[in-house]
C-alpha cells in the first residue's frame, strides 16, 4: 500500500516522546486500514496454546487483524494455521470454534481440505476441470509463519523479519515468570470469554500495556466492596524486547506466605494460590535469583500489538483484542492455569477469574463502558484533532535492571504511575506504521493448469 | 382415566401459573434496580451458573461444571455482584441501563422433593443505555426453586445465555 500524504500526516502527528498521541488514530478508517497491512499482516499474532490443539486433527479457530484463521493440528503431527476461507468463493470452511476433524469440507460447493489445508476433494472434478486443476495450489492459504515459545502458538503472514524469539526479545525473561514458572507448563480452562467492545483496538491493547493509572479510579468499584487497597504509590512498569509489560505491585498483604519474600497484592480477594506460588518463587530464585522471583506473579501487560495478560496471585488470564473496524474490537480471553496446582485450587483461581475479569466480572464491566466512551468522546471532527496525553512519568524512567535491583532484568522501567509502557506501545505502532509491510499482500492466482 | 390423573394438567398449570408470576416480580424487581430484594430470592446455599457457550464441533450443546463460565456463583460472590451494582462507583451502570426483561415459555413441575418445583423459562432482557447504546440477552433458564410460604426462593439457576459472543462492552445485568 502506499500511503499518501494525509495518511502519513496522520501517523507522524503521533508524538510519543512528548507523550502527544493524535486522536484521528483511532478513527479514521484509512489508518485502520493501513494497520490491517502494516500491524497486522506483518507482526507475531497470538493464534493459542498447544494443549487446545493437542492431538491430530484439533483445530481451533480465531483471527489475524480481521481474517478468519483455522489453527490446526495436521494428521502429520504439525500446527499449521490457515486462512478459513475456501479458494473457490471463499466461504469459511471451518464455522466451530474448536474440535477435532478429519477434514474440512466448504459446504457451498464442498471443496474438502485436510487438516493441513491441502485441497484434496473438487467435485466434478473431471467433468467440469477436465481433471487438470492443479490442486496442490489451491490449497488453503497457509499464514507464513508459525512459531511456538513455551507452547504459545503465534503467526506472522510476513515471510522476512524477526523470529519469535528475536521480536520477543529479552522480554522472554518476563514471559517465563509469568507462563513457565511451572515446570508442568501451564493449561488453559475450556471454553473462552469472547466479546465485543465498541472501541478501537488499540485503547484495550495501551490498557493491558501498564495502566496503572486507570485503576484506582476505574476499579474504583472493588474497592468500595473491601476486594481491592488503595493502590500504593509503589511498583513499576517495565518495556523490554519487543514486547511490553505493566508490571505493578504493592506492600505485602500475605505475610503467612512460608516463602522467603511476602507476596505482594492490591487485592483482598482470598490469595488462595499463596502456597503454590510461594514454592514457585523458591525454585525461581534457585535458578535466576531472588530478585526476578520476586517478580511472580508479573501483573498485568502485553506484547504488541494484540496479545495481553494478567497475573495476580488469584488468577491469571491471556487475551487478544482482534480489531474489527477502527471502531470494534473483539476479544477473546482464557483463564490460564499452573498445571501443578491442586484441582481445588485450579477451581477457585477460575471462579475469582470468573468473578472479576469476565465480561461480567466486577472489574471488566467498568473498563468496556469506559473505553466505549473513549472511543465515543474522539470520534467527532473537532475530538480527532486533538492529541491524548501521555505524559504520565514523562522523562522519570530508568534502565530496569536499576528499579529491580538485578542486573538480569532488562528493559526499561518507569515508577507505577507512568505512561512509559503506551508511550513505547506508540513508538512500535508508529516505526511499523511507517515501515512498508513485507506481507506478501497479494500473490498471484495460478491458472487452471 | 381416574380423577387425579384429570387434575394433574390443572394442577400442573396452576403451578406454571405462580411460578410465571413469581418470575414477573422477579423481573420486576430487576427492571426496577431492587436488588436488595431480588437478592433475599435467595437462600445462603444458592447457586447461579451460567456457562460459555462454545461452538465444538460435533458437540455444540456440552456443558461442564468446571469449564469456563460467565457466572459461577454461590451466595456469596451473588451477594458481592448485587453490592457492586448499587455501589457509587458502578461506571457500568451510572447512570444506570434501562433494561426491560421479557420472561416467557414458563413450565413447572413438581420435584422428587417435597415442596421443591424444577422451572424453565425464557427471557429477552433489552438494555438501553445512555442514548443508543442497545443490547440485547436472550436465552433460557432452569431453576430450581422451593417453596416459601406464598412465594418461591430460587435454590439453584442455571442460565442458557444463547451467545457465544457477547456484543455489548460488558455484562452489567443479572438474569
Ligand atoms: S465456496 Fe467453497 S466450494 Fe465453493
Ligand atoms: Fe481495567
Amino acid at each position: 500500500m502506499t500511503v499518501g500524504s494525509h495518511l502519513a500526516d496522520l501517523v507522524g502527528a503521533v508524538q510519543y516522546d512528548k507523550g502527544l498521541v493524535a486522536r484521528s488514530i483511532f478513527v479514521d478508517p484509512e489508518v485502520y486500514a493501513l494497520e490491517l497491512d502494516r500491524i497486522f499482516a506483518n507482526n507475531w499474532l497470538f493464534l493459542g496454546h498447544e494443549s487446545q490443539v493437542a492431538e491430530p486433527g484439533d483445530f481451533i479457530t480465531t483471527y489475524m487483524g480481521e481474517d478468519p484463521i483455522i489453527v490446526s493440528r495436521g494428521h502429520d503431527g504439525h500446527v499449521r494455521a490457515l486462512l478459513n476461507a475456501c479458494r473457490h468463493r471463499g466461504m469459511r470452511v471451518c464455522r466451530s470454534d474448536e474440535g477435532n476433524t478429519s477434514f474440512f469440507q466448504c459446504p457451498y460447493h464442498a471443496w474438502t481440505y485436510s487438516s493441513a489445508g491441502e485441497l484434496e476433494g473438487v467435485p466434478k472434478f473431471r467433468l467440469g476441470y477436465a481433471g487438470v486443476l492443479d490442486k496442490k495450489e489451491w490449497g488453503l492459504r497457509e499464514v507464513t509463519r508459525v512459531e511456538s515459545y513455551r507452547g504459545f502458538l503465534f503467526g506472522n503472514w510476513a515471510p522476512e523479519g524477526p523470529s519469535l524469539e528475536e521480536w520477543l526479545g529479552d522480554f522472554t525473561t518476563y514471559f517465563d515468570l509469568i507462563f513457565a514458572r511451572d515446570p508442568a507448563g501451564i493449561e488453559v480452562v475450556p471454553g473462552a470469554h469472547r466479546w465485543t467492545v465498541d472501541t478501537n483496538w488499540k485503547i484495550a491493547s495501551e490498557n493491558f500495556a501498564a495502566d496503572m493509572y486507570h485503576v484506582e479510579h476505574s476499579h474504583a468499584r472493588p474497592a468500595e466492596l473491601g476486594l481491592m487497597q488503595a493502590m500504593p504509590d509503589e511498583g513499576y512498569q517495565i518495556s523490554a524486547g519487543m514486547g511490553f509489560v505493566g508490571h505493578a505491585f504493592t506492600r505485602p498483604v500475605s505475610e503467612d506466605a512460608g516463602g522467603e519474600e511476602p507476596l505482594h497484592s492490591y487485592w483482598t480477594l482470598p490469595n488462595i494460590q499463596t502456597e503454590f506460588l510461594a514454592e514457585m518463587r523458591k525454585q525461581v530464585a534457585e535458578e535466576k535469583g531472588a530478585a526476578l522471583a520476586r517478580l511472580i506473579p508479573l501483573g498485568h501487560g502485553a506484547l504488541f500489538p494484540t496479545f495481553a495478560f494478567l497475573d495476580l496471585e488469584q488468577f491469571r488470564l491471556m487475551r487478544v483484542h482482534h480489531p474489527q473496524g477502527p471502531d470494534r474490537t473483539l476479544i477473546h480471553q482464557w483463564c490460564v492455569l499452573d498445571r501443578s496446582l491442586p484441582a481445588d485450587v485450579k477451581d477457585a483461581v477460575r471462579k475469582q477469574y470468573e468473578l472479576t475479569f469476565g465480561p461480567a466480572g466486577l472489574l471488566e464491566q467498568d473498563d468496556g463502558e469506559n473505553w466505549r466512551e473513549c472511543q465515543n468522546g474522539m470520534r467527532g471532527f473537532i475530538g480527532r484533532q486533538l492529541d491524548s496525553n501521555m505524559m504520565l512519568g514523562l522523562g522519570l524512567e530508568k534502565s530496569a535492571s536499576e528499579i529491580v535491583g538485578d542486573d538480569n532484568a532488562p528493559g526499561v522501567a518507569g515508577g507505577i504511575w507512568s505512561e512509559g509502557n503506551q508511550r513505547r506501545f506508540y513508538e512500535h505502532w508508529q516505526r511499523f506504521m511507517q515501515a512498508p509491510s513485507s506481507a506478501p499482500a497479494s500473490e498471484p492466482s495460478p491458472g487452471r493448469g | 382415566m381416574t380423577l387425579l390423573d384429570e387434575a394433574r394438567p390443572a394442577n400442573l398449570a396452576m403451578l406454571s401459573l405462580e411460578v410465571a408470576q413469581f418470575y414477573y416480580h422477579e423481573a420486576r424487581l430487576l427492571d426496577e434496580r431492587r436488588y436488595d430484594e431480588w437478592i433475599e430470592l435467595f437462600t445462603s446455599e444458592s447457586t447461579y451458573w451460567a456457562p460459555v457457550r462454545v461452538t465444538r464441533e460435533g458437540d455444540p450443546d456440552r456443558m461442564q461444571r468446571g469449564e469456563l463460565a460467565l457466572f459461577d456463583d454461590d451466595f456469596g460472590t451473588l451477594e458481592l455482584r448485587v453490592a457492586s451494582l448499587s455501589a457509587k462507583s458502578a461506571w457500568a451502570e451510572i447512570p444506570p441501563s434501562r433494561t426491560r426483561r421479557l420472561i416467557t415459555n414458563v413450565t413447572a413441575t413438581e420435584s422428587d422433593v417435597e415442596g421443591q418445583v424444577s422451572a424453565t423459562s425464557n427471557f429477552l432482557i433489552f438494555r438501553s443505555r445512555l442514548e443508543a447504546t442497545e443490547h440485547t440477552f436472550v436465552g433460557a433458564r432452569e431453576d430450581v426453586l422451593a417453596r416459601d410460604g406464598a412465594s418461591w426462593r430460587i435454590l439453584e439457576r442455571t442460565i442458557l445465555l444463547d451467545h457465544n459472543v457477547y456484543t455489548s462492552d460488558n455484562i452489567s445485568v443479572l438474569f
